[in-house]
């Protein structure tokens, strides 16, 4: 028997009101004067036995009644008859990346369908069907609907939420009002996602006998660095193959191949290279490492955006260290001199796009924030802090601070902290410009003597302040990125734009987004699948019982579908229990009020004559 | 108008005192009767008084002026048909009213004890009264004038009494106090010994007296009224009792009729009349049933 309230069972106990009621026998009431009490003594002793077995009778009826009642507010269900009952039946299918996997000529999502259906096919005109996709898209309505959606469905381009489409199945099943609620799993138990699940006790859970095949993948496409200046590095890491294999693999660059390489796994069967990408086109492109298509072709390619622009010219008015380190780039053809990005302390006076740093002079902190005032650049200096902490961030982790000022945002525009400092931003990054809140002087950081600040500098150089943009995001399907700023379009892979406002928050496809600005590229998001939908081993049936705790876990199709019913085939008692409750009830005010067989044994007398 | 002696028992009694009220209900009894209750109205020869001018002359005996050449006139006593005595039950138990609504047995009992003493001493009887619990509280010996009535109702009035119940005695004393055969009218909630009392109900049957018992119950006793768990107490007895209406109601009836039943039987073995009188019944029931009896004793 099931209980699809079962809480109303704790009702249950109220039975031992009746109960003790019953047994406390004689409670002691007001004291009444009556003169034919002896009429009463001999009426309680000659009746004891009848009302003695009256009374149990009743506290029965009344504890039977009080039962009945808890159970039927428990809504039990439970097997009736032949056929099942009526069903709401959530049927989950597992459409992520993995279950594009080829297996003997079909895909696992293939075969899921092929159990969706067969449990479709067993559905009554009286149950209510939907189907849920691991991106937690729910389809209602009758058979016909649901295969139609099924017919539809395809793999998508990560791994998406398995466990919120079970819940959301779970939800929708037990929703259903006088419906024995059933949840079906369709998935391929690939144990990278269920090992993240709890147990969610679906009903049913159907995986493929047939062990996953082989899978070669591309896990990480990342350019080196960020913004190429007229030729870049790929780097590139694969999943698959033995050690001693060797993996071919090519880059292309706006749909041409611009670079090849080969991958020899390690024993672990991961591999790494970099491969040199010549004359990639200007600005941003999409652009994909791609190897050759095995059992799963989704995870064969992985996206990455193409970011090539001429060296940024700079010139440098930030002290000799910012000098020096500006003539080493120069020399390497990492930036180019000229004025159009300046390194310079903020009090000098200063338009962006600027490298803008803090005076070593405190005195010259109200020029300072006059001039980022000037500039249109939110954020001013603020106290002086002298004490020395160790900087935090990208590229200055070995970096120590003696001076610096705290940064107050002057406007709620959106900025970027690239390094804090006890907690306070230490450089933020906005539009044009990249703020530090310190001189690029000893006196107050190590970073200008550290082996990090050129790099660091040519990171701020080439992907922030030389040309429009930042570099990429990286991210899977659905999830969000936020917009640079400035941004005011979106551009699908397919060449799609959006308005900034109308562009979809959560991208579920792969390949690479653009972010626009009057209709210029200017940054890019990349969606690629999570790197973990790439390893297709799968949990053990044991694993999975003993993570999700099924009902039923199979490997045959029509054996799901037959398990699916199987807890419907438990109808609801409610009606059953409530005509109980009314016979009880009747039973109990008959036996309460009827003046039973005393009043037989003796006939009445007439009230008046002789 | 309605005839008193149908009217609502409570009704009756806030209309007047037990006297005047007594007399509504005979008058209403004896205006339903249709007939003339007087019934061998023979006159006794009690002495003879010198003539005096003016006497009827059919009242001269001829016979003593014949032999005595004196005038005198024969003067009579009314013969009377019955002596009868009201044996009243003033214990404790008859101080009880199931609901405001009604008289008490006690008070019902009294008024009926006066008009029965009335409607008999308009038959010619001689009616006494004799009023008891555990002892006699007052014994007014059997006359038939008009003026012993109110006697009878000077002695209903005494506040004394609410002892515990004595039937046999009085029954025993009754019958001292009829003398000759006579007839014994019993008005009590009958919460006694039955078998002392159909003892002593053969005895007063065996000394060749009619013996009518007028059982007064109030409601309440007959069928338990509706109320929560409490317990029951006869002061009278002592006996005190827990019980639920709703449980032991049906049960209580039963043994209620049983013991009416019971009662019934015993009495009509021992040669007693017996009936049942509900005090929300009007007094012409009981009143009917009385005067059934003295019709039957005369």
């Amino acid at each position: 028997m099931l209980f699809l309230s079962p809480l109303w069972l704790t009702l249950s106990t109220a039975a031992l009101i009746p109960l003790l009621l019953h047994l406390r026998r004689r409670p002691r009431g007001r004291m009444v004067e009556f003169p034919a009490a002896r009429y009463l003594a001999r009426a309680t002793h000659d009746h004891e036995r009848s009302l003695r077995a009256r009374n149990s009778l009743l506290a029965l009826l009344r504890i039977l009644l009080v039962l009945l009642l808890a159970l039927a507010a428990s809504r039990p269900l439970a097997r009736i008859g032949t056929g099942h009952g009526r069903a709401a039946v959530a049927v989950v299918i597992d459409n992520s990346l993995s279950s594009g996997a080829v297996r003997n000529g079909g895909s696992v999502l293939e075969e899921e369908k092929r159990v969706a259906r067969a449990v479709l096919a067993a559905a009554t005109p009286e149950d209510r069907l939907s189907l849920i996709t691991a991106d937690r898209r729910v389809t209602g309505g009758d058979a016909a609907t649901l295969r139609a959606r099924l017919d539809s469905i395809r793999p998508l381009s990560g791994a998406g939420d398995l466990a919120g489409a079970l819940r959301t199945a779970a939800s929708h099943a037990s929703g259903i009002a006088g419906a024995s609620p059933v949840t079906l799993v369709a998935t391929d138990g690939q144990a990278t996602t269920w090992r993240e699940v709890g147990a969610l006790a679906p009903n049913v859970i159907w995986t493929p006998a047939e062990p996953p095949p082989d899978n070669r993948a591309v896990l990480a496409a990342e350019p080196r660095p960020a913004r190429w200046t007229g030729s870049g590095v790929v780097h590139l890491t694969t999943r698959g193959g033995a050690a001693g294999d060797t993996l071919a693999v090519r880059i292309e660059v706006d749909g041409r191949t611009l670079g090849r390489g080969i991958v020899m796994p390690d024993a672990n069967g991961v591999g790494e290279v970099d491969v040199t990408v010549a004359d990639p086109p200007l600005g941003w492109a999409a652009a994909r490492a791609v190897l050759a298509p095995d059992e799963l072709a989704a995870d064969d390619e992985r996206w990455f955006a193409s970011w090539n622009a001429p060296p940024p010219r700079v010139v440098s008015r930030a002290g000799s260290f910012a000098d020096h380190a500006v003539e080493a780039l120069v020399s390497a053809g990492v930036i180019a001199a000229g004025n159009e990005v300046t390194i310079a302390p903020a009090d000098a006076g200063v338009a962006t796009p600027v490298l803008a740093v803090a005076p070593l002079d405190p005195s010259r902190v109200g020029a300072a924030n006059r001039a980022l005032e000037r500039a249109g650049i939110p954020w001013r200096f603020g106290a002086e802090r002298r004490d020395v902490s160790p900087a935090r961030g990208d590229g200055v982790a070995a970096v120590d601070v003696r001076r610096r000022y705290a940064l107050i945002p002057t406007a709620s525009i959106a900025a970027e902290t690239l390094a804090t400092v006890g907690g306070e931003p230490w450089v933020v990054a906005g539009d044009g410009y990249v703020l530090v809140a310190s001189a690029l002087d000893t006196a107050a950081t190590t970073l200008p003597a550290t082996p990090e600040f050129v790099p660091w500098l040519a990171r701020l150089l080439g992907e922030r302040l030389g040309g429009s943009g930042r570099p990429a995001t990286a991210i899977a399907p659905g999830e969000s990125s936020t917009a640079p700023p400035g941004a005011d379009g979106l551009e699908s892979p397919e060449g799609e734009r959006w308005a900034i406002s109308d562009a979809p928050a959560r991208p579920t496809r792969a390949g690479v987004y653009f972010w626009t600005r009057a209709g210029a590229r200017i940054g890019a998001v990349t969606v690629n699948g999570e790197a973990k939908e790439s390893v297709l081993q799968r949990l053990t049936d044991d694993e999975m019982r003993q993570r999700l705790r099924p009902g039923t876990l199979t490997h045959d199709a029509s054996v799901a579908a037959s398990a699916a019913y199987r807890g419907a085939s438990r109808r609801p008692l409610g009606s059953v229990l409530l005509s109980a409750v009314l016979a009880v009830l009747l039973v109990e005010t008959l036996v309460a009020a009827a003046p039973g067989a005393w009043r037989r044994r003796a006939a009445p007398a007439p009230v008046q004559g002789r | 108008m309605a005839r008193p002696d149908l009217l609502d028992p409570a009704l009756i009694a806030s209309l007047g005192h037990i006297e005047l009220t007594a007399r509504w209900i005979v008058d209403g009894f004896m205006s339903g009767l249709h007939r003339s209750p007087r019934k061998g109205g023979a006159a006794e020869f009690a002495e003879h008084r010198a003539y005096h001018p003016g006497d009827e002359l059919r009242y001269l005996d001829w016979k003593v002026a014949a032999r005595s050449d004196r005038l005198v006139v024969k003067r009579f006593e009314e013969e009377t048909n019955l002596r009868a005595t009201i044996a009243l039950d003033v214990s404790r138990s008859m101080r009880w009213r199931g609901s405001d609504a009604r008289l008490e047995k006690g008070a019902y009992a009294a008024r009926l004890t006066a008009a029965v003493a009335l409607l008999f001493i308009r038959q010619r009887d001689a009616v006494g009264l004799l009023r008891f619990d555990d002892q006699i509280r007052t014994a007014i010996p059997p006359r038939a004038r008009e003026g012993h009535w109110r006697r009878i109702v000077a002695g209903l009035a005494c506040p004394d009494g609410g002892g515990a119940s004595g039937g046999a005695a009085a029954l025993a004393r009754a019958a001292h106090a009829v003398g000759r055969r006579g007839m014994i009218v019993l008005i009590s909630d009958l919460l006694l010994d039955v078998d002392e009392t159909v003892r002593a109900a053969r005895a007063l049957r065996a000394g060749g007296h009619q013996l009518v018992v007028l059982h007064v119950m109030d409601p309440a006793e007959r069928a338990l009224e509706p109320g929560s768990e409490a317990r029951f107490r006869d002061s009278e007895t002592g006996i005190e009792i827990e019980a639920s209406p709703a449980e032991v109601g049906a049960a209580y009836a039963v043994t209620v009729e049983a013991a009416i039943a019971e009662w019934r039987a015993a009495l009509a073995g021992a040669g007693a009349g017996y009936a049942t009188i509900m005090t929300d019944a009007p007094f012409g029931i009981p009143l009917r049933a009385a005067f059934a009896a003295r019709q039957s004793a005369a």
